[in-house]
């Protein structure tokens, strides 16, 4: 790969060379890790309703993509039978056994299982960078534990993307705001956060209910940090681990008080992060 | 990187995110992983109402409906997969019996429910604050067959 880097340099281009940034090979290699150990969680935990989904063909509300190709609403053998496929590639993938073709394969089950929990009415959008992420580690190829020093381009395209995925997450959802209510000053004078403490709220959260002032501030917070978040893909540093951080405190407030733990997301932080640094020296050196 | 490599890749990053601007705009989820992202993007009246759909199953010999958990364990859905698709559900009350069916089926030990009752509850606001007790109103039945 490090005998490319010159082909790159050749085009010179600015905005090419931001978009595949030369970046340790290492770095895919753990992130893998994170990223198929947390598909295995997924599906059996906060996506698992695909199973129960089995029972309900009649509230099937495929996708245009599922429509598309076709996709018959799940059956319970079916989900089981997939269930067991997504974990056992996951697992493959995770330990790096065949990375290309358990890579892809990953991809195309997870993104099955995807269509039949996304399929039934109700579409979460913590999911965008996860599914983003197990699409675009395959075409990294080859990468181990042991390439802290080799530098790779499709690497840093893979990791740009599932992180331009994550601060859209945030950034997109402003836009949202300001589409779905009119004006932004609406939603965020508004009574979304009572709203959604009244459905769903953690008992110990309810005294804020009482505190309407403070949500509307809370309001205000959220919508200009989500507006600034591509800034994130600036930084670097201190800074960079800051606004990380920032971030996951953000999810873990939302998590205790409303039960909204955006995980898929949260495990896409680690994109920023310069992963390969957790590899321990004696694996870094043997070559 | 070979000059393919690069183009494949720009262009297909490119591509998702016009798809995704587009999700945005149309506002639909129907291109996900690329869709809008419209959770909790609605703007809500301080002195409007919050509404939670709500399911009820009347069982044999029980003199009142009994609420039931509105989640996949308990009836084979979650509550916000209906609350997305609640008209198509309020004008075809039949789909009612699926969630029937599935409760029977992850309830063997219970009896089987008489009667589905898809419901509301709404919670008048005024300033912020929730006032009086929340109005309880029926969606759809159903007579389980």
């Amino acid at each position: 790969m490090s005998s490319s880097t010159t082909a790159e340099a050749e085009i010179g281009n600015p905005i090419i060379a931001w978009f595949t940034p030369q970046i340790s090979l290492a770095r895919v290699a753990v992130f893998r890790v994170i990223v198929y150990i947390f598909v295995i969680i997924d599906v059996l935990t906060i996506s698992a309703d695909v199973i129960p989904h089995g029972w309900t063909p009649d509230l099937y509300q495929p996708l245009w993509l599922a429509r598309f190709l076709h996709i018959p609403p799940v059956s319970v053998l079916g989900a089981q039978v997939l269930l067991a496929a997504i974990i056992v590639f996951a697992l493959m993938a995770a330990a790096g056994v065949l990375q290309r073709i358990s890579g892809w394969m990953v991809a195309i089950t997870f993104g099955l299982w995807m269509f039949y929990t996304q399929g039934y009415g109700y579409v979460a959008h913590d999911h965008m960078a996860l599914v983003i992420a197990v699409v675009v580690l395959p075409t990294v190829g080859v990468a181990r534990f042991r390439d802290v020093g080799t530098t790779s381009a499709k690497a840093g395209w893979a990791l740009r993307v599932v992180q331009i995925s994550v601060v859209l997450t945030y950034f997109y959802s402003v836009v949202m705001k300001w589409i779905a209510s009119g004006n932004i000053t609406h939603w965020a004078n508004g009574a979304v956060i009572i709203w959604a403490l009244m459905r769903r709220g953690a008992e110990w959260s309810k005294p804020f209910l009482e505190m309407p002032g403070l949500l509307i501030a809370g309001q205000w917070a959220t919508l200009v940090f989500e507006f600034l978040s591509p800034i994130v893909l600036f930084l670097k540093g201190k800074w960079l681990y800051g606004a990380v951080i920032f971030f996951m405190l953000f999810h873990l407030m939302t998590y205790i008080a409303l039960g909204i733990h955006f995980l898929p997301t949260v495990i896409c932080w680690a994109a920023f992060l310069p992963l390969e640094k957790l590899i321990p020296k004696r694996f870094a050196a043997t070559r | 990187m070979t000059t393919w490599s690069i183009v494949w890749r720009l262009g297909a990053t490119v591509m998702a995110l016009v798809i995704l601007t587009c999700g945005q705009f149309l506002n639909t989820n129907d291109f996900f992983p690329l869709g809008s992202l419209t959770q909790y993007a609605t703007a809500k009246d301080l002195n409007g109402t919050v509404n939670a759909t709500c399911i009820e199953a009347q069982f044999p010999g029980e003199d009142e409906p009994r609420r039931l958990g509105f989640n996949t364990d308990t009836v084979g859905i979650e509550r916000g997969d209906i609350e997305s698709q609640l008209d198509r559900v309020i004008a075809n009350p039949e789909l009612l019996q699926t969630m029937a069916d599935s409760f029977e089926r992850l309830h063997p030990d219970e009896p089987k429910p008489e009667q589905m009752i898809l419901c509301r509850t709404v919670t008048q606001l005024e300033n912020g604050r929730s006032v009086g007790e929340p109005e309880h109103k029926i969606l759809a039945t159903w007579e389980v067959k």
